[in-house]
């Protein structure tokens, strides 16, 4: 049997630093995809093991460098599992910053990606550089978005990149009603830039070599709010449970090709009929699952555009973004406006007691998908044992299923040029907006 | 005005924490600068690079020299000689978004910048830089108060 090997890293962070370490690899035999594998270097594992015996306060400053985009999820979610274990209730007005907060981590994270990565993949060009000379007004007004994305969570965390002023049990420092009252502003003002990133994506089809049905899982909202948060996670099987059980049906296993884990859905009870199930999470899960609760403009947006968000195919996760954009912009609007009129920036943070301990298991949703955090802390305030799942690690046997659907009809195609193949291989991996080990940067000296 | 100093890295991954340690290195010296870490985005200038004349960043490097090298750019000579245009999944290289910025934000195309940077030796997860690397984050201390010593000559 002869057998041709495509391989080629894709351009994730970590693959231009660390050779060897992660791309695809597609094997086809005898005009057959006969195995695809995402190597993924993943760091979850690492700041896990490095927050065990660390001071629990200690430990949730050091989550949010698994993943600098989504460094507020990571705070946010660490923060929130302590307050879980330590017994904690956080103040109402800690709750609506927080969740502003995390929107401006959403706001941030879908503006890079769709404007800056995305759309030069699918408008033809190298970079967003290039891409800039026929599209200004498109960047310029992803940048006004990602520019108030950041600002948010420099308002409300102090530090942006980290976060700092999130704190267990509240905030160290209450934002200003005027702050608020400036972001409320600016927000208004990007109310139509947040709708271009749709007005560009329409003209783009799915390709219908990818449809195919898949298990969708997402936090469902409690109160009819289409946010990051929930106490239960359902899927679109009809099936749920409550978010702190999730280790019981969110399975993980070690995979040989694979630093990340991969994960597998399990209903349990009366509905296990089957094996656990791969699945996908993300902007197209939460659309899919939440849809009737989005805004009005988002809500209309993605009915007049259906096709392009289409549950089977993962193209769509980029439709699902621009969807999101509009609907958290409309959102964080609402949030700021009310905050700017309500806040009380003498509110202190609830006090607690690191040495009581206990155990508390978190999910919310970040940009790309669900985030899980388990902390067991000791009856001395440090930790005893922490689990992450990130989005990543949860779509990425359903990611490799796509790319191995779309290496097949290319090869069918009589496409068997990995050159032509691996481009396409890349818009799809780039559909789901993976985050792989994203925090690190290194520049090469020409 | 006083000059603008960013640090691009992860120092949970070894020698990508050049950067925060050039940072740290100037804030014990007290420098008169303004210094931020802008974690792994350089798009995040966007935000704090306003009203700057001078802006330094400080990063790690390879493709040059041996580990622990430090070399600087400034002007022109930063996008002639550096590259990072890797268009990953999740992110764009910081000299692309740098020219992406300086085309489009008003606000940072009268700005100079200038790169100082050493060469990695170990870009892996982990803590601490690697023995050169840690050695020759004092020398490119040294360079970027030569710079700004020279900037502020420069504003007379």
């Amino acid at each position: 049997m002869k057998q041709v090997k495509i391989s080629r890293p894709i351009l994730v962070d970590h693959v231009a630093r660390i050779e060897g370490k992660a791309g695809i690899e597609v094997m086809v035999s005898n005009k057959q995809v006969s195995s695809v594998q995402m190597n993924i270097f993943e760091g979850p594992r690492f700041f896990e093991a490095i927050t065990v015996g660390k001071k629990v306060e200690d430990a949730v400053a050091v989550f949010p460098r698994i993943c600098s985009f989504c460094a507020a999820a990571h705070k946010i979610t660490a923060v929130e599992a302590a307050e879980a274990a330590l017994g904690v209730e956080p103040s109402d007005q800690t709750k609506r910053l927080r969740e502003l907060l995390y929107i401006g981590d959403y706001i941030e994270s879908h503006a890079l990606h769709l404007f800056f990565l995305a759309f030069p993949d699918l408008l033809g060009y190298h970079d967003a550089l290039s891409m800039a000379g026929d599209y200004s007004d498109t960047v310029k007004a992803g940048i006004a978005l990602k520019d108030v994305g950041a600002r948010i969570q420099s308002v409300i965390g102090a530090r942006y990149i980290h976060q700092e002023n999130l704190l267990i049990g509240g905030f160290g420092k209450i934002p200003g009603k005027a702050q608020m009252g400036a972001l409320k502003d600016e927000l208004a003002s990007l109310k139509s830039a947040s709708e271009l990133a749709s007005d560009i994506l329409i003209n783009f089809s799915n390709w219908k070599e990818l449809d195919s049905p898949r298990l969708h899982l997402a936090i469902a909202p409690d109160d009819g709010r289409y946010t990051m948060y929930g106490s239960h996670i359902h899927a679109s099987s009809d099936t749920s449970f409550p978010m702190k059980d999730y280790r019981k049906h969110i399975l993980e296993h070690v995979v040989e090709h694979s630093f990340a884990k991969h994960c597998r859905y399990d209903p349990g009870g009366s509905k296990k009929k089957n094996e656990p199930s791969i699945f996908t999470t993300g902007a197209l899960s939460r659309y899919t699952l939440n849809k009737r609760s989005l805004t009005n403009r988002a809500k209309e947006r993605s009915i007049m555009n259906k096709d392009h968000l289409d549950p089977s195919n993962p193209l769509s996760n980029n439709f699902a973004q621009a969807v999101e954009l509009i609907h958290y912009i409309d959102l964080a609007h609402n949030l700021a406006s009310e905050l700017a009129e309500t806040i009380d920036e003498n509110e202190r943070p609830v006090k607690y007691d690191p040495q009581k301990g206990g155990i508390g298991a978190v999910a919310t949703e970040a940009p790309r998908g669900l985030l899980t955090y388990l902390l067991d802390i000791d009856g001395t305030g440090r930790i005893k044992n922490a689990d992450v799942i990130t989005p990543t690690a949860m779509f990425l046997p359903m990611m490799e299923k796509d790319v191995g659907r779309m290496a097949q009809s290319l090869v069918d195609g009589g496409i068997s040029d990995p050159s032509i193949i691996a481009p396409k291989l890349e818009t799809v991996v780039r559909s789901y907006d993976p985050c792989v080990s994203c925090s690190v940067h290194v520049t090469t000296v020409k | 005005m006083r000059p603008l100093i960013v640090s691009i890295g992860n120092p949970f991954m070894r020698d990508d924490g050049i950067g925060q340690a050039i940072l740290i290195e100037l804030k014990d010296r007290g420098v008169d600068a303004d210094l931020i870490d802008l974690g792994t985005d350089m798009l995040r200038l966007s935000l704090y690079g306003e009203g700057y004349c001078d802006i330094v960043v400080l990063d790690s490097l390879r493709g040059a020299g041996l580990a622990g090298e430090v070399l600087s750019f400034s002007g022109e000579g930063i996008v002639r000689s550096l590259d990072s245009r890797m268009r990953s999944a999740h992110r764009m290289g910081s000299i692309e978004a740098l020219e992406v910025l300086r085309s489009f934000k008003q606000s940072l195309k009268g700005a100079r910048f200038h790169f100082v940077g050493i060469v990695a030796d170990d870009i892996s997860i982990g803590e601490g830089l690697t023995e050169d690397v840690k050695r020759a984050v004092p020398v490119a201390a040294d360079i970027v108060c030569g710079l700004l010593f020279d900037i502020s000559d420069a504003q007379g």
